[in-house]
């Protein structure tokens, strides 16, 4: 029996989908089944990001009202064996399905699936409701940014009315340079506002933005930062314990000295 | 029917109404006009706060009534206790010392964990939060607020007009504070935030924050 992982923010563009397509890949490079769940009805991404856009024949709509069977609307990967979309109807809306039919779903996905994860649509209106309605568990994706923060405290309560309690918390589009300069909010200020386990911390780079607009999940990619951040967050949810990435690069060799002598900054 | 069983209390900032729970809305209406015209005087323009008890209003009774009292007199705040399955004697009890003993004695809630955004605590009493108050989260107490925590959010001690309510929390760093009638917010920019508890209270018309140190509490 597999577990249903919901990945949510109440902001939009704090890179929901991004995160769910990089953690399903990592998963299924560690071999297991996982199948991704697009609950953004009417505005679906999942696909494009995982350059399966035009593989999709059924979507979740057709199997709620029975259309087809589960198993006609999962696309499976091209690079990944085990990875399989669940793609969200683009020409309907967030009343097509109900809460219950969500339930029923994730139920019928986890007995054949390792990881169900569902990609939340941004706001607290239906969509979120539908999302959260199946899931064992819950992790919410944040910006260091205030505005994305609040939105992410505002979420945390929801998911605790709608008994998933302790949600993890992934923090997204770091920049240690500008955190040291003091003009973000760094790990430790988010966490301390926000007070849930913190599951990883992507760093900001430039090849997600490339990935994503190729159709290819940045996990894959073994020179990039953030794909190592996304394949340990992955592995983290499998159970192993790896300590969060140390994403300060300035080591040189004064810097070391510097900070020998007290007169550096701050680790 | 009992056209008498209406009666009024002054609490502070307002006025107590406890109405008979048969009693019919338009006989309310009247009764009220008469009480607020005689003492129209003692209140002059400042806000007066209502307290209904007794009778269960239903939303558009409550709308109704609102729009009536609006009509005569500076309405500050609005509320109103229905009663519930316990017994009448036990809840009037409970108001009693809910509204009147706010931040001396009376009814105190403990809340545990953090009250985040667009969440909101709302209590006839005394409120106790033994976590974070969270930007975007409400606390709002007829008597005292102690946060055993930070304070990001807003509260608002003595919402009845309770001029001796105080706020306390180990953080205070809220978004706005109100005490009573009084509303501050923090300042603009950037500011030191001081890593020990504080209290807030008023003294005179303005609002003073003050490290709180045992035995400080007059």
């Amino acid at each position: 029996m597999g577990e249903v992982y919901v990945i949510t923010s109440g902001k939009g563009g704090v890179g929901k989908t991004t995160t769910t397509a990089n953690i399903g890949a990592a998963l299924a490079m560690n071999g297991k089944k996982v199948v991704l769940l697009d609950a953004d009805i009417g505005l679906r991404n999942l696909d494009v990001v995982l350059g399966l856009e035009n593989r999709i024949v059924y979507d979740l709509i057709d199997v709620a009202e029975g259309a087809c069977r589960l198993k006609q609307a999962l696309v499976k990967d091209k690079r990944f064996d085990g990875l399989y979309l669940l793609p969200a109807a683009q020409t309907r809306d967030k009343t097509a399905i109900s809460p219950k039919q969500m339930q029923d779903l994730c139920n019928e996905l986890k007995e054949q699936f390792d990881y169900v994860l569902i990609d939340c649509p941004a706001g607290i209106e239906q969509g979120f409701k539908n999302a959260v309605a199946g899931a064992d568990k819950a992790i919410v994706v944040t910006i260091p940014e205030v505005s994305a923060v609040r939105d992410a405290d505002r979420i945390i309560g929801l998911l605790a009315s709608n008994d998933l309690p302790y949600p993890k918390l992934i923090i997204n589009r770091l920049r240690i340079d500008m955190v040291k300069r003091g003009d973000m909010m760094g790990i430790d200020d988010t966490i301390d506002i926000l007070g849930i386990d913190l599951l990883g911390v992507v760093p900001d780079d430039e090849n997600i933005v490339i990935s994503t607009n190729r159709g290819e999940p940045v996990a894959a990619d073994t020179n990039s930062l953030a794909g190592k951040a996304f394949r340990n967050i992955a592995s983290r949810l499998e159970g192993t314990v790896i300590p969060i990435m140390d994403l300060d690069t300035d080591n040189s060799f004064v810097d070391k000295l510097k900070r020998l002598f007290g007169i550096g900054k701050k680790q | 029917m009992k056209e008498n069983s209406i009666f009024f209390k002054g609490i502070l900032g307002g006025l107590q109404v406890h109405v008979d729970p048969q009693m019919d809305l338009e006989i309310v209406k009247e009764k009220l006009k008469e009480k607020l015209e005689s003492s129209k005087n003692f209140f002059q323009d400042t806000p007066v706060n209502l307290v209904f008890t007794g009778r269960d209003f239903k939303d558009d009774e409550k709308e109704e009534l609102k729009e009536f009292v609006a009509q005569q007199i500076n309405i500050g705040y609005m509320d109103f206790y229905n009663p519930t399955e316990k017994g009448e004697e036990e809840k009037e009890e409970e108001n009693k010392e809910g509204l009147t003993r706010g931040t001396d004695e009376g009814m105190t809630k403990f809340y545990k964990g953090t009250v985040r955004n667009g969440q909101r605590i709302d209590y006839q009493g005394n409120i106790i939060i033994m976590g974070d108050v969270n930007p975007g989260a409400e606390i709002v107490a007829a008597g005292n607020i102690i946060v055993l925590g930070h304070l990001r959010g807003m509260a608002h001690a003595g919402v009845n007009g309770d001029m001796d309510a105080v706020v306390i929390a180990l953080r205070l760093q809220p978004t706005q504070l109100r005490i009573g009638s009084i509303i501050t917010r923090s300042p603009e920019g950037e500011l030191e935030k001081p890593d020990y508890p504080e209290i807030a209270y008023i003294k005179g018309d303005n609002l003073f924050i003050e490290p709180y140190t045992p035995g400080k509490i007059k």
